[in-house]
């Protein structure tokens, strides 16, 4: 179990450098307060001499600090993802799921809340473990897919907001070249069509991302009220992070349309 | 030789003098020889050239430092089609902007940490009891 803890410690430090640096500030804080906790915890768990009412002390207290932390950073990433939700524009068939998304994130919120409360007003270790473990059911359960879907969205949403921004530019690109370029078409002309080809190709890979996100709406009335299971929640999120992969294919044909609108513009100054 | 003989050879040599040919060949010969004194076409030219010679190089030598300094991104306003237009930054800037819009960093780090909270409450939860029936196994065999 030891080691199960220490791996887990040195996994969830290097994840930390590797995908925190991008998060804000708060959220960095509040991962660094979890892993100190856990860190503490582990300690004590190697702790061979320690007398074992103290033992039971100091766990009670190290496992309250280490639920309230986590409790704390879940909050602030629920937060940071509601607001992405608030900024994304997205199309009409979307727009109630966005809606509906923002009022679980602030469902998640206050839920947060009453599990930081109950702890406040917990004693004893088996509560403090009681918590963490219905805290543990509800996240695989109910919060976890909701933020997966979360991200799909506004994943989904800021890659088309990125086509239209090279849609436009691909237009006014062609405009002036053929206004100011003109005799040289035959040069840069193989170029233009080869770019409309890669915005092509991210628009077929964002619809694609877009006809995935369609399985997130309710199919009808009697679905949408009906009460999920743990079985059905993991069947509804798509597997493997599919969507995501389609936006990571379409942003990169986006970037590289961009690398032959920069050649393209050499033609400009001729 | 005696004294007034030599007195005698001298003032016979004092009444020697060139012929007239000879002194119109030599006055000749002196006019055609080069001129030593520069005219003053001369020392400006000369001035000229030396002042060419040091500006050529004191720009050779900033030329230089330039390029050492200045490093490839100078070279290119000095090569044809190599400057950098206000479209080709303009699209750069946009294009940056857009790698950045899209966070599928934060996506992962939501996938991430989603996966490592399920298994540090799973360490704060209660231990899992052990089955009735595993324990009886243990005891029979």
């Amino acid at each position: 179990m030891r080691y199960i803890i220490a791996g887990f410690i040195a996994v969830f430090g290097i994840s930390l450098v590797s995908t925190a640096h991008a998060q804000p500030e708060p959220i960095k804080t509040a991962r660094e307060a979890v892993i100190e906790s856990i860190e503490k915890l582990d300690a004590l768990k190697r702790d061979e001499t320690i007398d074992p009412i103290e033992r039971m002390k100091r766990e009670t207290e190290l496992k309250r600090e280490a639920l309230t932390n986590i409790i704390e950073l879940s909050t602030l990433e629920t937060e940071n993802i509601r607001e992405k939700l608030e900024d994304i524009e997205v199309t009409l068939a979307f727009e109630d799921f966005r809606i509906e998304l923002v009022q679980a994130t602030n469902g998640y919120v206050k839920y947060f809340d009453a599990a930081q409360n109950l702890l406040k007003g917990t004693e004893s270790l088996d509560g403090i473990q009681t918590i963490a473990g219905q805290l543990k059911d509800w996240r695989i359960l109910t919060y976890d897919p909701g933020i997966a879907k979360a991200v799909d969205l506004v994943l989904v949403f800021q890659n088309r907001e990125a086509l239209d921004i090279a849609d436009q530019r691909f237009e006014k690109l062609s405009i002036e070249l053929r206004r100011r370029a003109v005799r040289i078409r035959q040069s840069w002309q193989p170029l233009l069509l080869r770019a409309s080809g890669d915005l092509d190709e991210a628009h077929r890979l964002n619809e694609a991302a877009i006809e995935l996100l369609n399985e997130y709406l309710p199919k009808d009335e009697a679905a949408a009220t009906e009460e999920n299971t743990l079985a059905e929640v993991e069947s509804e999120v798509v597997s493997d992070h599919t969507v995501r992969k389609f936006v990571e294919g379409s942003i990169t044909k986006v970037k590289e349309a961009y690398g032959k609108f920069i050649s393209l513009s050499d033609f400009l100054k001729r | 030789m005696h004294e007034q003989e030599l007195i005698t050879v001298v003032q016979l040599c004092r009444a020697v003098e060139p012929s007239t040919d000879f002194k119109e060949r030599s006055r000749r010969l002196i006019a055609a020889l080069p001129q030593k004194r520069p005219t003053w076409i001369e020392v400006v030219s000369r001035e000229l050239v030396e002042n060419l010679k040091f500006t050529f190089s004191l720009a050779l030598a900033s030329f230089i430092l330039v390029a050492v300094f200045g490093g490839f991104a100078y070279w290119r306003n000095f090569i044809p089609g190599g400057r950098f237009t206000n479209e080709s930054r303009e699209l750069l800037s946009e294009a940056e902007q857009i790698n950045l819009g899209i966070e599928l960093g934060e996506a992962e780090y939501f996938t991430e940490s989603a996966r490592e909270m399920t298994l540090l409450l799973g360490e704060i939860r209660k231990p899992e009891e052990v089955p009735v029936d595993d324990l009886l196994d243990q005891i029979i065999f």
